[in-house]
């Protein structure tokens, strides 16, 4: 545990604001989810168009990568284990404050008898937040409009 | 008895029916039918009489006229079809799945 929080510190500043920016935004999420008091998460469900093999602008990747590593550890150190829903709509709230404007996609596959579901986020065709073994075996829901 | 007449008070025979498409989300897999609420994240499998009259809704409809078009298509008769559907629907408006035009 100590050696997880000494990592923390090591963290540049701005990583570390964006891990506090993502627990948060996970947290209200996961409130809203639990609660069903607000609606706030529709407009996220709206995708944009972008091609799919559109090389991604260089000074976007950082964002991206950066994102991508404060979701995992979001995942893994918040106390409410945010599922892959909160995360892909936590991921792509904040990119869209930054001008990134990345595709929410949630999908269904049959795994034991049982649906499985799962979301992720995509940009210009590539994985930000999600990304699994087979995800292509899952058929995904059309997106609202 | 008491179920019934509780199925009878979520909706009138001519109220029109509409899908609650901005609050949930359908796709098919493997031939079975999943909804997912967006509002929750929450998602479920439905049967094939919820799955009938979900595509059904591809247009508004009243219970009558969703009568009507499931006697065109399938060979069973009036009473029987809508004792089938009301609790169907009834479900599925409990659940928010379907919404009465007025309150759209």
């Amino acid at each position: 545990m100590a050696t997880k929080i000494l990592k923390f510190f090591k963290y540049p500043t701005g990583f570390k604001l964006l891990l506090l920016r993502v627990l948060l935004e996970s947290a209200k999420n996961e409130l809203y989810l639990k609660t069903k008091l607000y609606k706030p998460i529709k407009h996220l469900h709206i995708n944009q168009e972008n091609a799919m093999d559109d090389e991604i602008p260089e000074h976007e990747l950082p964002a991206l990568s950066q994102m991508s590593k404060a979701m995992k550890l979001v995942e893994k150190f918040a106390p409410w284990k945010p599922m892959c829903y909160n995360r892909a709509l936590t991921a792509k709230n904040i990119l869209a404050k930054k001008g990134i404007h990345t595709n929410l996609h949630i999908g269904f596959r049959k795994k034991d008898g049982e649906f499985d579901g799962h979301a992720w986020i995509t940009y210009r065709g590539k994985f930000v937040t999600g990304l699994l073994p087979g995800i292509k075996s899952f058929r995904e829901l059309e997106s609202i409009t | 008895m008491a179920k019934k007449k509780q199925d009878k008070r979520l909706f009138e025979d001519d109220d029109i029916l509409v899908r609650n498409n901005d609050q949930f989300l359908f796709t098919e897999v493997d031939g079975e039918s999943v909804v997912m609420n967006v509002d929750s994240g929450h998602y479920f499998g439905m049967n094939s009489v919820s799955t009938d009259i979900w595509h059904m809704l591809d247009i508004d409809l009243s219970f009558n006229e969703m009568i009507k078009s499931i006697l065109k298509t399938y060979d069973v008769d009036e009473d029987t079809c809508r004792k089938d559907t009301r609790p169907a629907i009834a479900k599925m408006i409990l659940g928010k799945l379907l919404l009465k035009k007025e309150t759209v």
